[in-house]
């Protein structure tokens, strides 16, 4: 049953334009995902009491009809990790690739794990603040309660990868969250896209199930045919407001002809496979 | 009499030389191989472009989640294996090309009894033959073999490497493993398919599997030999061969010329400029390394 509750407002109020304000608990989000908009971007001044019996009405609502629904059937996710906590996450990644001409082919494989660690330092104008370690390799992202990352000073924007987002409302079983982006390659673009669907939830621990598959949409003709898809699952684990587990595979395959007047010839093809995996391996409070 | 015969040989002489040193040097890159290797290197351009494009889009799909980074460690590129292998390709096509430019200019022995017969240093030595003291014969022959062996060094002839360009091909090609020479035949098959018309690789195919197998070595060997080549070479006979053979030279051969391209040499063959030299075939790809799309517009901008 505790899976079908759908996290409520809480209040505060005004603290993105106070540094000192506390940031608000991780379940004091609505059902959009992000704090609770009418507090936070109300004029200072005296308290309005209006928007106050709004959300009480809404809260009162939507508890009951949460309870009215099917366990499972419908919930909000959004990222809320714990703030001041280090999240330990150990990281696989793995490659096979194989290049081949007519019948000589070269495979190639690599594996490599790591230890990723997650600084919550800080929740501003409704956006975590994560300090981000692997190994030496180190950022800082601003991510927002719906999985989008609005800022990474550390990197360079256009080699950011394809974050997941979260949908912002209300997520029934087997519906799916499409997230698209136009990704710059050379002088255009492509676009890429993420497909999350909800599965299941588990109801002993919360985490819930999600599919993942994805695509870019390469362009392709009758002599270069080049495709990149991922398929993988992912678990969200509500209690610590993020992700835990995730295992996908990306895909690629090239083949490269050549063509003259009406003969084509095929050439070489590079056949290439990425898993990547994770696994929270524990939070601590520091 | 004597003066004015020696005078037109030495003239004769000079305009050779000339015309062998400012002609197209023997070690120029443009030769029968040249379209070949830039369709090899117009699809490597090709290719490498499109893996480093795509190489990034997939880092772009490899990490979703905004909460981690990912190990990366140096991701293995099995194609490097093939570019390493395509630059021996480049130098030993190359090589090949440059032993058919020597057999072609130098093969007919020509130069070599132009040398033997001018005999530069007994015209140095002329003026001093009467003196007593002077020993004019035996500075005559020293300066007759500085000077050929400065007119070989000009034009980049080496004795060790040179004397015998049948052992010098078949040693280049022997570089090259058996399943490395049969993907380079299949690279010819590729390309002979795309380009059916192209004479300067055919000619090339045409040079490895007939040329190898005749005795190339006559014409050059008699310019390092104290004499001129004894026999006139059997040139004609073996460029109209080539002739005949390089036309049919097709893809489904282009195997037999390169894999069996060790075969001893059972003959003699010396290409001529009548087969040897044909210019770079228009029906080849375009000789431009550096426009890797052919000016075509790319895939992304062809749509399908």
């Amino acid at each position: 049953m505790s899976s079908a509750v759908v996290h409520l407002i809480g209040e505060k109020g005004n603290f993105s334009k106070k540094g000192g304000t506390p940031p608000p608990l991780p379940r004091e989000v609505n059902s959009r995902g992000s704090s609770p908009a009418v507090g936070r971007f109300a004029p200072s001044g005296l308290p309005s009491l209006f928007p106050r019996i709004i959300e009480v009405i809404l809260a009162l609502f939507l508890t009951i009809a949460a309870m009215g629904l099917p366990s499972e059937a419908v919930t909000t996710f959004f990222f809320c990790p714990k703030v001041g906590s280090a999240y330990s996450f150990e990281v696989a990644s793995s490659l096979s690739s194989e290049f081949t001409a007519f019948e000589t082919n070269q495979p190639a494989s690599i594996a490599a794990t790591g230890t990723v660690t997650v600084r919550v330092i800080g929740f501003r104008q409704g956006m975590y603040i994560l300090d981000i370690w692997e190994n030496e390799n180190h950022t800082r992202r601003f991510l927002t309660p719906d999985g989008t990352v609005l800022g990474a000073p550390g990197e360079e924007p256009t080699r950011l990868p394809f974050f997941w987002s979260l949908p912002a409302g209300d997520w029934e079983v087997g519906q799916v969250h499409r997230i698209q982006k136009s990704i710059p390659v050379g002088s255009g673009t492509v676009l890429a896209a993420w497909d999350l669907t909800f599965k299941d939830v588990d109801a002993k621990t919360g985490r819930a199930r999600l599919e993942i598959a994805g695509h870019v949409g390469l362009p392709s003709d009758r002599l270069i045919q080049r495709s990149i898809h991922a398929k993988g699952m992912l678990f969200f684990n509500p209690a610590e407001g993020c992700f835990d587990q995730g295992d996908w595979t990306v895909s690629y395959s090239l083949s490269y002809s050549n063509k003259e007047i009406a003969v084509m010839r095929d050439l070489w093809n590079v056949v290439e496979s990425r898993r990547i995996s994770f696994r929270l391996k524990g939070v601590s409070n520091e | 009499m004597n003066n004015s015969g020696g005078s037109s040989r030495l003239a004769i002489f000079t305009l050779i030389l000339a015309s062998l040193t400012m002609g197209t040097p023997v070690w120029a890159s443009e030769g029968i191989q040249t379209p070949f290797t830039i369709w090899m290197m117009n699809n490597e351009a090709r290719v490498l472009s499109i893996l480093a494009a795509d190489r990034r889009l997939m880092d772009t799909m490899s990490m979703g989640n905004g909460m981690l980074l990912t190990p990366r460690p140096a991701w293995p590129r099995p194609e490097n294996r093939f570019w390493r292998l395509h630059l021996r390709y480049f130098a030993t096509l190359n090589e090949i090309n440059q032993v058919f430019q020597m057999a072609q200019r130098f093969g007919t022995g020509q130069l070599a009894k132009t040398i033997s017969s001018v005999q530069p240093g007994e015209w140095a030595t002329l003026g001093f033959l009467g003196l007593p003291a002077c020993r004019g014969r035996g500075i005559a022959m020293a300066l007759n073999d500085f000077c050929k062996e400065a007119y070989l060094n000009v034009l980049g002839l080496e004795k060790g490497r040179d004397s015998d360009l049948g052992r010098r091909l078949r040693a280049s090609v022997g570089k090259l493993s058996d399943s490395e020479r049969r993907l380079l035949s299949q690279y010819f098959g590729n390309f002979l398919a795309l380009y059916p018309k192209n004479v300067a690789t055919r000619t090339l195919l045409s040079f490895l599997k007939n040329g190898l197998k005749k005795n190339l070595s006559k014409g050059v060997a008699a310019l390092f030999s104290a004499k001129p080549a004894t026999a006139p070479d059997d040139s004609a006979g073996l460029l109209l061969e080539l002739e005949e053979t390089a036309p049919t030279i097709g893809s489904e051969t282009a195997e037999t010329a390169v894999v069996n391209a060790e075969a001893p040499p059972d003959g003699t063959a010396t290409p001529t400029e009548s087969t040897a030299s044909q210019p770079v075939e228009a029906g080849g790809p375009e000789a431009d390394p550096f426009n890797i799309w052919d000016g075509d517009k790319q895939p992304s901008e062809k749509g399908e």
